[in-house]
């Protein structure tokens, strides 16, 4: 029943993810990856990682792919030109290279075993359940006692990236 | 129970897909969107192998990897939010997005 629900999701997350790579249209673009980072928070579920399903949702689709949206608005071309791709042949050579690199990372994968020992599967499911239960409170404990200058840090770094966004989307008169 | 493999399989494949989309695209939009995608393969990469440590060592590793992809999810949103800025500014001077026709920088 997991792994079913699994293979769905997965399958749902690649076929977004194709569509969004093969999309004319940005909007479009945006929003198959919005579906996309919908399967992947159903995903982060399975996994037992509840708050940052939640997150990813609320930030990743509700706050980045909306700005997304909104620049995908101000910075469409007024006339579309049927610009001719001057490098048309890159993009066989652009699909080798990614199977290329599919292929090295599937390689490394599909070497181990995939089949866990039923006493590794056990203590899986318990994480999952135990991490799903008590997550907030895990969380909380570890991102102000271990985490604490990580969290600090990732503040400055919005705030440096929030005075940088403002500054250079000035219209400078 | 999914084993840890078919989560990491799974990432592989979205940061093949992302990373086609950055070679193929010419539209510097659609190049943010496809490194997002890669992003967030390498985030859910990193959930599935801390859970799979988390089996050896404890649950606080499980947490302390999903710290992490906080914070990655953290830094991915202060790098669109002044990438696209930048864009904005490139297209409000250039009147395109186009990543051909940005080449000023060129000989």
């Amino acid at each position: 029943m997991g792994l079913l629900f699994f293979f769905c999701v997965a399958a749902a997350a690649i076929i977004s993810a194709i569509f969004m790579t093969w999309q004319r249209n940005a909007v479009h673009a945006v929003l198959f990856l919005v579906v996309n980072f919908l399967c992947l928070a159903m995903l982060y579920l399975s996994l037992g990682a509840v708050f940052l399903a939640a997150i990813q949702v609320i930030v990743y689709v509700g706050a980045i792919l909306v700005l997304f949206l909104y620049v995908v608005m101000f910075s469409t071309p007024a006339a579309v030109p049927a610009a001719k791709d001057p490098l048309r042949r890159q993009v066989g050579i652009a699909f080798l290279a990614a199977l290329i690199l599919l292929g090295l990372s599937l390689g490394a994968f599909i070497q181990q075993n995939t089949l866990l020992p039923s006493a590794q599967l056990r203590l899986l499911k318990e994480i999952t359940a135990e991490s799903a239960q008590y997550n907030l409170e895990e969380l909380g404990k570890l991102l102000f006692n271990k985490f604490l200058f990580p969290f600090e840090v990732v503040s400055v770094l919005l705030t440096v990236a929030l005075v940088g966004a403002i500054f250079l989307g000035k219209r400078r008169s | 129970m999914v084993p840890t493999n078919y989560y990491l399989i799974l990432g592989a494949v979205l940061f093949a897909i992302g990373a086609l989309g950055v070679v193929i695209r010419r539209n510097a939009i659609m190049i943010f969107l496809s490194i997002e995608l890669m992003l967030n393969a390498a985030n859910l990469s990193l959930v599935a192998l801390s859970r799979q440590l988390a089996v050896h060592r404890g649950v606080q590793e499980f947490i302390s990897g999903q710290i992490v992809a906080l914070i990655v999810i953290a830094v991915a949103a202060a790098e669109v939010a002044v990438g696209l800025a930048i864009i904005v500014s490139i297209f409000r001077h250039r009147a395109t997005v186009n990543v051909d026709e940005l080449n000023l920088m060129r000989w």
